[in-house]
């Protein structure tokens, strides 16, 4: 099966390691996988700004690199749903359909279409889930808490197949961390202390290891928590499930 | 810095009320979920719920019509105002013809809208607002900050030196039952001295031309049924079609915001008792012109039980006053950029957009694509900053050109160990202020990718 | 001309007629006794103490009498809209507070407590709220399981003016504490008979 692997900017160019743990997770289970280099972003940073009329070319230029690939999946929900919701802004060419009806993220990659049911993994460790908004309630990765209708919870599904993993129930089960792109910086007090109050919530349930599917929402809750020189360790769901090792 | 975020960073200051005040509203929340969980028909409810109010927006004029035709049989008097000052207007005319000096209101959303109570204070008519909540806010000279919570933002400390000052408590006691005991007794004075009862209304009925209302303590029936006139005061989306669609709609009501089953009265106004006078004013205000909007239009759905207050993180911490609109919380950041784009431009943005508030809400307004949307109009409109356009329009010119792109990030990890600019929004400054950056890889993806997969 | 103008921008920008969705999927028939356990559950929840007289076989009144005065010793005015001897539009709420509300209720709602009075039963619509304490019966045999059956069996326009009353009145506008008695009653009790 061919796939085309889409790494998002910001893992391109702070996380590399997360682009190189989806790449081999893929392999593992006997994808073909090609990674066009022209890609650059999906264009959600101007687009969450209000500036989506900015971000068309962009749109058209990531359809084309994949046309030629069966599924594109990419580590971030947050860019997935982007590309799924978002770009019907476009011309609703051959391409763009075609990338917005064959990106996935990873997790959701793993349990709907390869529909894994076990992985050679072992972490462990006493892991915290952020469930991240875009996959969440975008998605369904999850079950949000508001929600009252059955949603088995994918992320769960493939946390449990690691071997030795400890997964912490936290007080409030998938309040936003307060990246939310430009908000972070448009909103540095309250995005900040959001920040704070999910890092407390990790901390008092004993969280070793932070991890999520948005290695975005993981930098803004990094960043918090190398200042304030305490909380767990990030790490993006693709490393853990990969069998990376802390 | 946006007006939101100017007034959340000193909200914030004061970290531990911030902390008080994201536990008490995220407690509601938590007793929203419990009272939804009980009902297996939760989801079905909230999509029935939707569906109802589609009917009722798509149909609106002749509901109105039927609405006032049966109020007027049962002896109703229905006036139409097409906006804030109409409105106003009408209930001075009301209040003057029958001499009304004091009035009591309960607690009504479109009477803020419409700065009912400046407008009377002016002609140096008494107005008294009765909700408990509404009454310590009234007497702090303060909007409320919640629509249905007005005073969640207060200290009883800071009640009881209020009512020390105002009602002559005892200083120091802020017991909230004996401050409660007091405010009952200030109160029930007022109603049985008022010339006209106000109130808001939660439900019309188009087919039987009656208005519902409901309160946890009583307020509204004690001045409706103590003064010669009562005037209730309805935006046109309030109708519903039928007596049968309310059995949805109070189910939804209290659970979604504040977990009750139901609240403790739910009244049915229909005709005035004996020898006295009712009044709908039925109230526009740019509610006929926002339906034209399709991207917008479902939020007129919004039945204001504050569950998207209760469930938002920013909201939570950043108070209701930061949305300096009379409609505070997400519900509110995608109402106000209808009536004022330029006054309210900032609102849409004083979200992550999660989505937590699309999925409380009892009607489903999809709040969150529309806080998406409305910054698209933000944007189309000239209404953004350029210190926010100009480095964004950078960012994008530099994703459109892959080589730019790669070259970009390479230099900057090359040579200065750094991170792309470009990649935070030039922004460096705001984002360190409480966060460190992430270290720069000796690498980025694309070069390990060509190092180790290519050829 | 306000009506006129409102009405032309509804109808200029209305989306297209869309249907009303169908209720009927919200009718089911729960068994009696959970009706009466969930009515009184929810009740006591709300604050009302609930006292059962569903088996007793001593008379209302009779029953209702011992009750006042072991409950309400001090009471001395009563709205008391069982006894149709005295005429209750003269009482006068304004000058002293009224002691007791009694009255039994049309319907009663399993699912919140809910129990439905209307002008025919009231007189004065502000005696159940200016009264300080209230007494409210109902006919187990008169519980619907949710609001979905109780507006198909009440009228809400049939005398001009109908509530539903769940419970004593309350408020937690003060720092979302709770206090029993804002601007309504102050107790709430009710009989199953």
């Amino acid at each position: 099966m061919k796939v085309g692997l889409f790494v998002p900017c910001y893992i391109d160019q702070f996380f590399p390691e997360v682009g190189i743990a989806t790449l081999q997770l893929l392999e593992k289970h006997d994808c073909q996988v090609i990674f066009p280099e022209k890609q650059t972003c999906c264009g959600q940073p101007m687009a969450n700004s209000g500036m989506e009329q900015e971000g068309k070319k962009i749109y058209n230029d990531l359809a084309g690199l994949f046309y030629n690939c069966q599924y594109i999946v990419a580590p971030s929900p947050s860019c997935v749903h982007h590309i799924r919701s978002h770009y019907d802004i476009v011309k609703q060419t051959e391409e763009i359909i075609h990338l917005r009806k064959q990106t996935f993220d990873i997790v959701e990659f793993l349990v709907d279409i390869l529909k894994i049911d076990h992985l050679e993994a072992s972490f462990p460790h006493r892991v915290g889930l952020h469930q991240s908004c875009h996959g969440l309630r975008g998605m369904y990765l999850g079950k949000p808490s508001e929600l009252m209708n059955d949603i088995p919870s994918k992320w769960d599904k493939v946390l449990k197949m690691v071997d030795g993993i400890d997964l912490a129930m936290l007080n409030r089960a998938d309040e936003c961390c307060g990246f939310g792109g430009t908000f972070a910086v448009a909103e540095e007090a309250v995005s900040v202390k959001m920040g704070k109050d999910r890092l407390a919530d990790h901390n008092q349930n004993n969280v070793e290891v932070l991890t999520s599917g948005d290695m975005s929402c993981l930098m803004h809750l990094q960043g918090i928590a190398k200042r304030q020189k305490s909380g767990p360790k990030i790490v993006h769901i693709a490393n853990i499930l990969n069998g990376d090792q802390l | 810095m946006s007006q939101h975020s100017k007034r959340a960073d000193s909200f914030i200051k004061d970290e531990a009320r911030t902390d008080w005040h994201d536990k008490a509203l995220w407690h509601v929340r938590e007793k929203r979920d419990a009272s939804a969980e009980q009902l297996p028909e939760w989801e079905l409810l909230r999509e029935t719920a939707s569906q109802v109010k589609d009917n009722v927006l798509s149909n609106l004029d002749n509901y109105l019509i039927q609405f006032e035709a049966e109020a007027k049989k049962n002896g109703v008097i229905v006036h139409w105002a097409e906006d804030a000052a109409d409105h106003n207007q009408i209930i001075g005319k009301i209040l003057e013809k029958h001499n009304a000096r004091k009035i009591v209101k309960s607690k009504s959303m479109l009477t803020e809208e419409c700065k009912l109570n400046d407008f009377l204070e002016e002609k140096d008519i008494e107005i008294i607002d009765t909700d408990l909540g509404e009454r310590i806010i009234q007497l702090r000279k303060e909007p409320p900050s919640h629509v249905v919570l007005p005073a969640i933002h207060i200290k009883k400390e800071e009640v009881g030196e209020l009512f020390h000052q105002k009602l002559g408590t005892e200083k120091g006691n802020s017991d909230p039952t004996y401050l409660t005991k007091a405010a009952r007794t200030h109160l029930r004075n007022k109603f049985f001295e008022a010339d006209a009862a106000i109130t808001g209304v939660n439900f019309g009925i188009a087919e039987t031309g009656g208005v519902v209302i409901c309160t946890n303590e009583g307020n509204a029936d004690m001045g409706c049924h103590s003064a010669p006139v009562q005037i209730h005061c309805m935006g046109i989306e309030k109708l519903l079609p039928q007596a049968e669609h309310l059995g949805v709609f109070i189910r939804l009501l209290a659970r979604s915001a504040t977990g009750q089953p139901s609240t403790i009265y739910t009244s049915h106004y229909h005709k005035p008792r004996p020898g006295a006078e009712m009044h709908v004013v039925i109230v526009d205000n740019g509610r006929s012109i926002h339906l034209g909007k399709e991207d917008f239009r479902n939020s007129l759905k919004c039945i204001r039980c504050g569950a998207c207050m209760n469930t938002c993180p920013i909201y939570r911490r950043s108070g209701g006053h930061s949305y300096h609109s009379t409609i505070p919380g997400p519900i509110g950041a995608i109402l106000s950029p209808n009536k004022n784009l330029k006054e309210y431009s900032d609102l849409p943005f004083a979200s992550t957009l999660c989505g937590s508030c699309s999925n409380v809400c009892p009607v489903k307004i999809d709040i969150h694509e529309q806080l998406y949307k409305w910054r698209q109009e933000i944007y189309k409109n000239n209404q953004l900053p350029k210190s926010k356009t100009i480095p964004l329009k950078i960012t994008t010119r530099i994703f459109e050109n892959p080589s730019v792109y790669n070259s970009l990030g390479k230099i900057a990890r090359g040579s200065l160990r750094n991170l792309p600019g470009f990649m935070i929004y030039n922004n460096f400054n705001t984002w360190g202020k409480q966060r460190d950056l992430p270290d720069a890889p000796k690498e980025g993806f694309k070069q390990w990718y060509k190092k180790n997969r290519n050829e | 001309m306000s009506k006129s103008a409102i009405l032309e921008i509804i109808k200029r920008n209305k989306p297209e007629l869309v249907a009303l969705p169908d209720l009927s999927v919200f009718q089911h028939d729960v068994p009696r006794e959970e009706l009466i356990k969930d009515f009184i559950s929810v009740s006591t929840g709300n604050m009302s103490n609930v006292v059962s007289i569903i088996d007793s076989e001593v008379p209302l009144q009779t029953y209702l009498k011992e009750f006042i005065s072991e409950n309400y010793p001090l009471a001395t005015t009563f709205y008391d809209t069982l006894n149709s001897e005295k005429d209750s539009s003269e009482v006068d709420f304004t000058q002293k507070p009224i002691d007791l509300f009694i009255a039994e209720a049309k319907l009663g709602v399993a699912e919140n407590g809910g129990l439905w009075f209307d002008d025919s039963i009231l007189k004065q619509r502000i005696s159940t709220f200016a009264c300080e304490h209230t007494l409210m019966i109902i006919n187990h045999k008169k519980i619907v399981p949710t609001m979905h059956q109780a507006y198909q069996k009440i009228s809400i326009s049939g005398t001009g003016y109908g509530v539903f009353i769940a419970g004593p009145s309350k408020t937690a506008d003060i720092e979302q504490s709770l206090v029993v008695g804002a601007q309504g009653a102050v107790s709430n009790t009710v009989i199953l008979i």
